[in-house]
């Protein structure tokens, strides 16, 4: 107990929000596992492996902060969406122009929003710090 | 080394994460923009490829030209066709001590929510283009006809805009979207009507006019809605307990008429008319946005209706045959198949019995006293057995006018050489009232042996409108008809269409019904209780029977099965009963649920699917590796224009072939962007949703320049017309023809070369959701008309993908649900709708330049992977040679498979991208058949655009060059300009963390 409280507490609100960051990729994968695709796309090996990559990284960081490091996971978690858009653009637009009366299930709209929420908590990661400085 | 600190570092961090994100975006933005480059193009009215022609040829290069100089005459021509179109496809159903037309400058109270926003069609693709301001509604339409009660309108005008306004800024009548959503019915009950409303009524009594609105739309059935609108009955088509409270008023109140007009797309229940004292009641469909000013017309007596109806309403929207099948089945064993696309099925046993043909034919049998007719069975509405008064409220066919037509049948002369008939019919109009049109229907009847061929006891054969017949005058009219539509489809004698020995009765009426009686009458039916003519009804005798009469098509070819694996019996030997005249009550059709597919249909199923890992279904067979021996990229030798008009066989098409690259035969497989610029001049090229408009883009200024620099759109979206039962409802095949040209002009005025329209699928039920896209439960009908639409816009030199093709009569589980007809009811019905359309006659009467397969299966097999469909029927005994693309979205390794769609003949992929492409290219390397077979296609696909308009303005000297689209301009200064951004601050951060450890 001591020694994670000590380990905290070399930490600054940084380390949190890219904590934050790590938990949110982590949901996101497991729920777009979950999903398990659409009819017109399967899931996307690639999505999912720069979205196991980021999580790898982010962990690394946040057990050992590498200065500008914060930022390799953010990469990662943009590139994901950047994947994702394009699979999931004609599922998307489907339900938008109700075509094929598919609709936006709270399994989408869960990964959609922790992608997104992901993406963000770790772009404000790397740009804060996430240690405290050593005396 | 010692640097001197530049900045602040946690700027520097910023800059670099913010644009290293903006980044990442422009790259993915720009990678899905070019992806689905088919798709949002023609929404943007941009174009990915420039005709650059020199200017010195004077070379009339507009092959298909407009009959209009500007943008507006189009759209005014667009707008007067779809006024006619409803003032002769609205239908008097009912018209009570003639309460119409009322005088004008009636004064009137417009009853029901849905009077401040009527439905102009249907919702999901197929719906109505967004015109805004330009919609007529009711208040625009009565201007200077009636007088309006606006206390009651701005009631439920107020009552909309705070509680049911739906984001499109109309009424909401659907929740939520797709399987998910629910069709609601927004109605004010009369309790929250407010005392000035109420007081209103006294001042605005001439009539109540209550306008009672039902929609459907793509990806949701109706059915699915039962039980889900809060205060409705549990049926989506029968009144809600709101509607019910002001007809009540209606007829509470002081009005001195009530009038009906029933905006539904689908055939509504309207038992109530008489419980309600309705006086009148108007059938108008969905008007489109300009409509309603007919309808206007036609309430104040402008126009004289002369719509009649194209489906049978009956009392219970559920007593049909095919009902007892309709909606989501599930085989049991489902997990043991391997995709979720091959997990639904559905069975149509009611056979050939859809629609009219089976409530007059068991109408006949109850009149006869065979086949249990008069059994418990299928009764809905009568009170004790069945009994076709109390079943049925209007019939196929049936519609009233404000004239007093009489219809005299003077000849029928059958020429058994030529295979036709000829049905001579004048019509008169009363001394005493007003001119108007009328309809001719002509039905027939073949000889039913029991226990034989399934057969109708009454069929539509042919129709003619006349011209306006002014009050006392007359129009003698003349009716051919194919003897091949009096044919019967035996496929399990002589597997062809026979038209056997016996007595044939050729009728005319005021719709089915009316000409049942008629033919009733000439036999001499004793059971006969309704009033029949005999003089209307004409017997003829066929002496002989010849097996092979009938077997050929028009071009000659045998007619034989090909739909014998459509059966489910081919798979579950007497798995399914077909409802027989021969036992109504024995084979009335039994819920179909809780069916297992056999080992066999698991194995074939599941071959239909890719194998991951050998990267193949197993249904198919690769071919060679070695696709060195198929010839691409040969030297530029023909532009694609100079082949305009050239056979289909002309040796010409090989050299061109040659020329594609097999980056030109992936691009070829994208429906809705296929384009070869540089080696063959294809430009880019568009096709839009239909079919009641053209429902994306805007109108060009000048259509000419449709591929160069120079053109300009504006904002001006295409018009919505009416719906397509409306159309149908006009019995005007002229008039059809007049919108498909209509179509074809705002085509070639920007709207696209490719139109998804028209559609003929059946009213199999009144449930479908998508009915208001389809022109009938009457397979004759349906393809008389879409024929004429679809030759009026192809003249304009438009491409109509003809859809949904086939077997695609709901919308529950449509995508890839194994669906179950036999052969007879395949022919006589569902291809019928189509037939005329696809099939060629001769050089008079071209195919369809295209075609859109359905997502369903036909038994197992999807529409795309059905070679006996597309080359043995469609190209076989049609001759059809058009492009054959699939409905919206790949699935490529779970439904839409390539490998065999390609085999089969399906030439395009709709919307497809480029991971499609990526995904194809993999294969079509190692695989001389899918090599060939794309090629194939390209020659197909290249041949109709060759014939299109997609030609305008090219000329053999032309150069298609690609462009960057202005999206594309920006994704790409977005890309430069971050990542110079950050890579400079990445710089500078690395810097600064060199800096501090320096420091």
């Amino acid at each position: 107990m001591e020694a994670i409280k000590n380990f905290l507490s070399t930490k600054k609100i940084g380390w949190y929000i890219s904590a934050s960051s790590a938990l949110l990729a982590i949901i996101t994968l497991i729920v777009y596992c979950a999903r398990g695709g659409n009819v017109y796309s399967g899931i996307s090996g690639l999505a999912i492996a720069m979205l196991v990559v980021g999580i790898v990284t982010n962990l690394a960081v946040l057990v050992k902060d590498f200065g500008v490091g914060a930022f390799v996971p953010f990469v990662f978690y943009a590139v994901t969406l950047g994947v994702l858009a394009n699979t999931e653009m004609l599922f998307l637009s489907n339900v938008l122009t109700n075509i094929d009366g598919n609709s936006l299930d709270a399994a989408w709209i869960t990964f959609a929003v922790t992608l997104v929420l992901t993406i963000g908590t770790a772009l404000a990661a790397c740009i804060m710090n996430l240690e405290k400085k050593k005396a | 080394m010692k640097i001197t600190k530049i900045g602040n570092l946690a700027l520097w961090r910023t800059l670099c994460a913010v644009f290293a994100l903006l980044l990442i975006l422009g790259v993915a933005g720009d990678a899905v923009t070019k992806e689905w480059s088919g798709y949002i193009n023609p929404m943007l009215g941009v174009s990915g490829t420039r005709v650059v022609n020199n200017d010195d040829e004077q070379v009339d290069s507009i092959y298909y030209k407009s009959e209009f100089d500007s943008y507006t005459a189009v759209r005014d021509n667009a707008i007067a066709v779809s006024k006619q179109t409803q003032a002769e496809g609205t239908v008097l159903m009912t018209n009570k001590n003639g309460a119409l037309p009322l005088s004008k400058g009636s004064k009137v109270t417009f009853l029901s929510y849905s009077s401040v926003d009527v439905a102009l069609g249907g919702t999901g693709s197929g719906a109505a283009s967004k015109v805004g301001d330009r919609k007529i509604d009711l208040i625009k339409a009565c201007a200077n006809k009636l007088e309006v009660n606006m206390t009651m309108y701005n009631f439920y005008k107020t009552k909309l805009n705070e509680n049911h306004l739906a984001s499109n800024g109309a009424l909401t009548r659907k929740e939520g979207r797709g399987f998910g959503g629910k069709y609601v019915v927004p109605e004010i009950n009369v309790s929250d009507f407010t005392e000035d409303v109420k007081g209103s009524f006294n001042d605005y009594k001439d009539a109540a006019i209550f306008v009672l609105t039902r929609i459907g739309g793509e990806g949701a059935d109706l059915i699915t809605t039962s039980a889900v609108t809060s205060d409705a009955s549990g049926k989506y088509l029968a009144l809600s307990d709101n509607e019910k409270s002001v007809l009540q008023a209606m007829k509470d109140g002081p009005f001195k008429k009530r009038i009906v007009l029933v905006n539904t797309l689908n055939a509504m229940e309207l038992g109530f008319l008489d419980e309600y004292n309705i006086d009148a009641c108007l059938q108008i469909g969905g008007p489109g946005e300009a409509g309603l000013d007919a309808v206007a017309d036609i309430l104040v007596g402008i126009t004289n209706p002369s719509g009649k109806l194209i489906d049978t309403y009956a009392y219970d929207s559920f007593s049909s045959p095919a009902m007892q099948n309709f909606g989501n089945y599930q085989w049991t064993n489902k997990d043991s198949l391997n995709s979720s696309t091959l997990q639904t099925y559905l069975v149509y046993s009611e056979g050939i019995y859809v629609g009219y043909k089976y409530y007059e034919t068991r109408y006949e049998d109850a009149v006869l006293g065979r086949g249990s007719a008069t059994s418990d069975a299928g009764v809905y509405n009568s009170e004790n057995n069945w009994n076709y008064a109390e079943e049925v409220q209007f019939p196929f066919g049936y519609g009233l006018s404000y004239s007093a037509f009489t219809q005299t049948l003077n000849s029928v002369s059958v020429d058994e050489k030529s295979k036709t008939a000829t049905v001579s019919v004048t019509v008169a109009n009363a001394a005493d009232g007003v001119k108007g049109k009328d309809v001719v229907e002509v039905y027939a009847q073949a000889p039913y042996t029991a226990g034989g061929i399934e057969k109708a006891a009454i069929q539509l054969v042919g129709y003619a409108k006349t011209a306006d017949i002014e009050p006392g005058k007359s129009e003698n009219v003349e009716v051919k008809v194919s003897l091949k539509d009096l044919a019967s489809y035996d496929e399990h004698g002589a597997k062809t269409y026979v038209l056997e020995k016996g007595d044939y009765y050729f009728a005319i009426g005021n719709g089915a019904h009316d000409a049942l009686n008629n033919v009733l009458k000439a036999k001499g039916a004793s059971g006969l209780k309704e009033s029949g003519d005999a003089s209307k009804a004409h017997k003829w005798t066929k002496n002989n029977f010849n097996a092979d009469e009938y077997m050929l098509s028009a071009r000659n070819r045998k007619v034989t099965n090909q739909f014998e694996d459509a059966d489910l019996n081919y798979y579950i030997k007497d798995s399914v009963k077909y409802l027989s005249r021969n036992d109504w009550k024995g084979t009335w059709p039994k819920d179909m649920s809780g069916l297992a597919a056999t080992d066999a249909m698991v194995k074939e199923l599941n071959g239909y699917v890719t194998d991951n890992t050998a990267k193949l279904p197993s249904a198919y067979e690769k071919g060679g590796s070695d696709t060195s021996k198929i010839t691409t990229g040969a030297q530029f030798q023909y532009p694609l224009v100079t082949l305009r008009g050239a056979d289909y066989d002309d040796p010409a098409w090989e050299q061109l072939l040659n020329q594609l690259t097999v980056n030109d035969l992936l691009e070829l497989s994208r429906q809705g962007r296929p384009g070869a610029p540089e080696t063959v001049t294809l430009p880019e090229t568009t096709a839009i949703d239909g079919p009641s408009a053209w429902t994306k883009g805007t109108y060009l200024e000048k259509y000419d320049v449709k591929d160069s620099k120079d053109k300009v759109f504006t904002k001006e979206a295409f018009v919505a017309y009416p719906v397509e039962v409306v159309i149908a409802a006009t019995w005007n095949t002229p008039l059809a023809g007049k919108i498909g040209e209509s179509f074809g002009e705002e085509g070639l005025w920007g709207a696209g070369v490719g139109w998804y329209g028209p559609a003929a699928n059946i009213h199999r039920t009144p449930y479908s959701g998508r009915n208001f896209e389809y022109f009938s439960e009457d397979g004759y009908i349906s393809g008389v008309l879409c024929e004429a639409e679809m030759q009026g816009a192809q003249r304009k030199g438009v491409i109509p993908y003809v859809k949904h093709f086939f077997l695609n009569d709901q919308e529950t589980n449509r995508i890839s649900a194994c669906t179950f007809s036999n052969e007879q009811a395949i022919r006589e019905i569902y291809l019928r709708a189509f037939q005329p359309t696809f099939e060629t006659t001769g050089e008079n009467d071209p195919s369809c330049k295209g075609v859109m397969g359905a997502f369903n299966r036909i038994g197992l097999k999807w529409t795309g992977h059905h070679k006996k469909l597309w080359k043995n029927v469609m190209e076989g005994e049609w001759g059809f040679t058009g492009n054959i693309t699939t409905d919206f979205g790949q699935n490529p390794t779970g439904l839409m498979e390539p490998q065999l769609a390609y085999e089969a003949g399906t030439t395009m992929f709709c919307t497809s991208g480029k991971s499609f492409t990526d995904y194809l290219k993999d294969l079509v390397e190692k695989d001389e058949k899918l090599m060939s077979n794309m090629r194939e296609s390209a020659h197909r696909t290249l041949y109709n655009f060759a014939n299109s308009f997609a030609m305008n303005g090219l000329t053999s000297n032309s150069k298609v060059i690609k462009v960057m689209t202005w999206y594309n301009q920006a994704f790409l200064a977005i890309i430069i300009i971050s990542a110079v951004i950050t890579a400079a601050s990445a710089a500078m951060v690395v810097l600064q963390t060199f800096f501090k450890k320096e420091d």
